[in-house]
């Protein structure tokens, strides 16, 4: 793993933007946590951003609007969808439209470690 | 009176004066020989019979008895004659234009110084206005014996009881249905007897209403039940009607009794059905939000794994990272406490309680409630005004399903301040007495409000404008406020933001 690599994690949920990024840490990636998709596109890190998780239930743009936009602008870092709703049901769709995974939140290390690793191939 | 034979062409004087007198009578006067023959007829009886005194000799006159007196006026006369007995007796004779008018006729015999028979004296006094009279009355008692027993066949088939009471409350009259039904006796039934079939658990506030109303002369009704002679009771509709005199003071009391056993226990059932319903309605408003009840409980379940996955990375790491340890533990134990917090309201909120209605105070409850939430409010940003009206009358209300209620409205409330960002989110919870005389609570944000086409939809069942967080069914506590007869809506608050108000009605209807 490089350190340089920046993941960056949008969620709403207070408790996941403090947590995950710990964790991530822990793994040895770079950090950057947003409490919403319109931060994210507006922040200086959506450059950097090799890698990102987000939530798919939001205030304002949900995480498949924020895919769509991301597309639109031709930002093609892997995606990496986690929601408290059970992923059942949005996990195909999702997958279909490029998601790397659809974590289903509580998801376990494993579960997470195998979809950065599918994500981000190389590391 | 007479003292000498009168004759047609007699010149006495005092024959003259008798006849001039008899002539003035106003009655039909007739004098008989001693064997019965008529042998004079003063104005009157001549006028009557459209006949002369020859015509009217001799047994002439008989056949002018209307034919059902005749035979027993000539038996009678008879009698008279061979005995020397007065004559007395009551009948028909015919006038003139053949017209029966009756008559009391009585005849008294003459008698010489020897006590011998010179002569009958009769007076025919017509007395048929009398007997039209006393037929009139006769017939009009008949008819009132028979409407009266009519009445009291109608009184004894009414279904239901029938009674009447003295001004003081006394009972003076039960219908046979009710010693039908109780197996009572008159007697026992009768004063305030019958009040020992009442059930126990009514008999004081029975009693009391009915001095009530006698104290107040005013008509009323209480349902209350009544031992049967099965010793089973029944529920009934009890009516009383005071019957008032021009001066408005109560002569009588009129009441009936009504079996409305089987309406109250249709009732019972409703509220039966009513309470499953809602419980129904609750469990499938539970089926609606699983997905937003998994997401409140996920959400700390996700903090907690990973902060506890970071943890032990934190704790394996060499030099271990004790403070990071700490820092994920202590989130673990925050989003252990808040995932075990959307439990214990979950179980608050959908434990299936049978409506128990009593005396709630509305301000108490309201407090209740935003302590056990006071927690969630202030992690939520959430500054809470109370505005309670003090005093408020108590509401019959189930409190915990009226608590569920008011702790819907916050949670919807605080949802929907929850994109709100840095703007100020304010609930206002008030209370006050409402027109009625029962009580209104009030829940106001300063979210973004219900659209007015909403305002209505968002009651239903299965309709939710939100994303995400628990959607407590708004229909279901539409459906609670209904159950107690009252009324739960939503309009646009003070400064934007959506107001629900709730109403009760007071303390003294049951629902």
């Amino acid at each position: 793993m490089t350190a340089s690599l920046l993941v960056a994690v949008v969620d709403d949920d207070e408790s996941v933007r403090e947590s995950l990024p710990d964790l991530l840490r822990e793994f040895g990636f770079a950090v950057a946590a947003f409490s919403s998709a319109a931060d994210f596109l507006a922040s200086a890190e959506l450059d950097r951003t090799r890698c990102l998780i987000l939530d798919i239930a939001m205030p304002g743009m949900s995480g498949p609007e924020l895919m769509q936009e991301l597309r639109r602008r031709h930002f093609t870092m892997p995606l990496i969808f986690i929601t408290a709703h059970g992923s059942a049901s949005e996990r195909p769709r999702l997958l279909a439209q490029g998601a790397v995974d659809c974590l289903a939140k509580p998801f376990s290390e494993a579960e997470l470690l195998r979809a950065l690793n599918a994500a981000l191939p190389l590391v | 009176m007479v003292e000498t034979a009168p004759s047609g062409g007699s010149t006495d004087p005092t024959i003259a004066n008798f006849r001039a007198l008899a002539d003035a009578m106003p009655a039909s006067v007739l004098l008989m020989t001693p064997d019965g023959q008529v042998e004079y007829a003063n104005q009157q009886a001549v006028a009557f019979r459209g006949a002369s005194l020859d015509e009217q000799r001799g047994w002439k006159t008989a056949q002018l008895i209307h034919p059902d007196e005749l035979p027993r006026a000539i038996a009678a006369w008879t009698h008279c004659v061979a005995t020397g007995d007065n004559f007395e007796m009551e009948y028909r004779v015919r006038r003139a234009d053949g017209v029966y008018r009756w008559f009391h006729v009585r005849g008294q015999p003459v008698r010489d110084a020897a006590g011998r028979i010179q002569r009958w004296c009769f007076l025919d006094v017509d007395i048929d206005d009398r007997k039209q009279g006393e037929a009139m009355l006769a017939q009009t008692l008949a008819e009132l014996a028979a409407s009266k027993q009519r009445l009291r066949a109608l009184i004894d088939t009414v279904p239901g009881f029938v009674w009447q009471a003295a001004p003081d409350g006394s009972v003076e009259f039960l219908n046979q249905r009710w010693f039908d039904y109780t197996g009572m006796q008159l007697e026992e039934a009768l004063g305030s007897g019958w009040t020992s079939r009442i059930h126990p658990a009514d008999t004081a506030p029975l009693g009391a209403y009915w001095h009530a109303l006698l104290a107040s002369g005013q008509p009323g009704s209480f349902e209350a039940r009544l031992r049967g002679a099965d010793d089973r009771y029944r529920w009934f509709l009890i009516r009383a009607v005071p019957l008032l005199d021009d001066d408005g003071q109560v002569l009588r009391w009129y009441g009936q009794n009504t079996d409305i056993e089987d309406r109250k226990q249709a009732e019972l059932s409703l509220a039966r059905v009513r309470s499953e319903l809602a419980h129904v309605a609750r469990v499938a408003s539970l089926g609606t939000l699983t997905a937003s009840i998994a997401h409140e409980v996920n959400q700390p379940l996700a903090g907690i794994i990973t902060n506890a996955n970071t943890c032990m990375r934190m704790l394996n790491a060499e030099p271990p990272n004790l403070d990071g340890a700490r820092e994920t533990v202590r989130r673990t134990l925050r989003d252990g406490n808040r995932a075990s917090d959307v439990v214990k309201r979950l179980r608050a909120l959908f434990a299936k309680t049978d409506a128990a209605a009593e005396p709630l105070d509305i301000n108490q409850a309201a407090r209740e409630v935003v302590a056990l939430l006071s927690a969630e409010l202030d992690r939520a940003g959430v500054a809470v005004q109370l505005a309670l009206a003090q005093p408020l009358p108590p509401v019959w209300a189930d409190r915990v399903q009226v608590q569920q209620v008011i702790l819907n409205l916050l949670l919807n409330a605080t949802e929907a301040m929850s994109g709100l960002g840095e703007r100020p989110k304010r609930l206002r919870l008030a209370t006050a007495a409402d027109a009625s005389g029962g009580v209104l609570l009030s829940v106001a944000d300063s979210g973004p409000g219900v659209e007015p086409q909403d305002a209505e939809r968002i009651f239903q069942a299965f309709h939710t404008t939100k994303h995400s967080g628990m959607g407590i069914g708004l229909s279901v506590s539409r459906s609670i406020i209904d159950s107690h007869g009252g009324a739960l809506w939503v309009q646009a608050a003070e400064g934007g933001g959506a107001m629900f108000s709730f109403t009760l009605p007071r303390g003294e209807t049951r629902p």
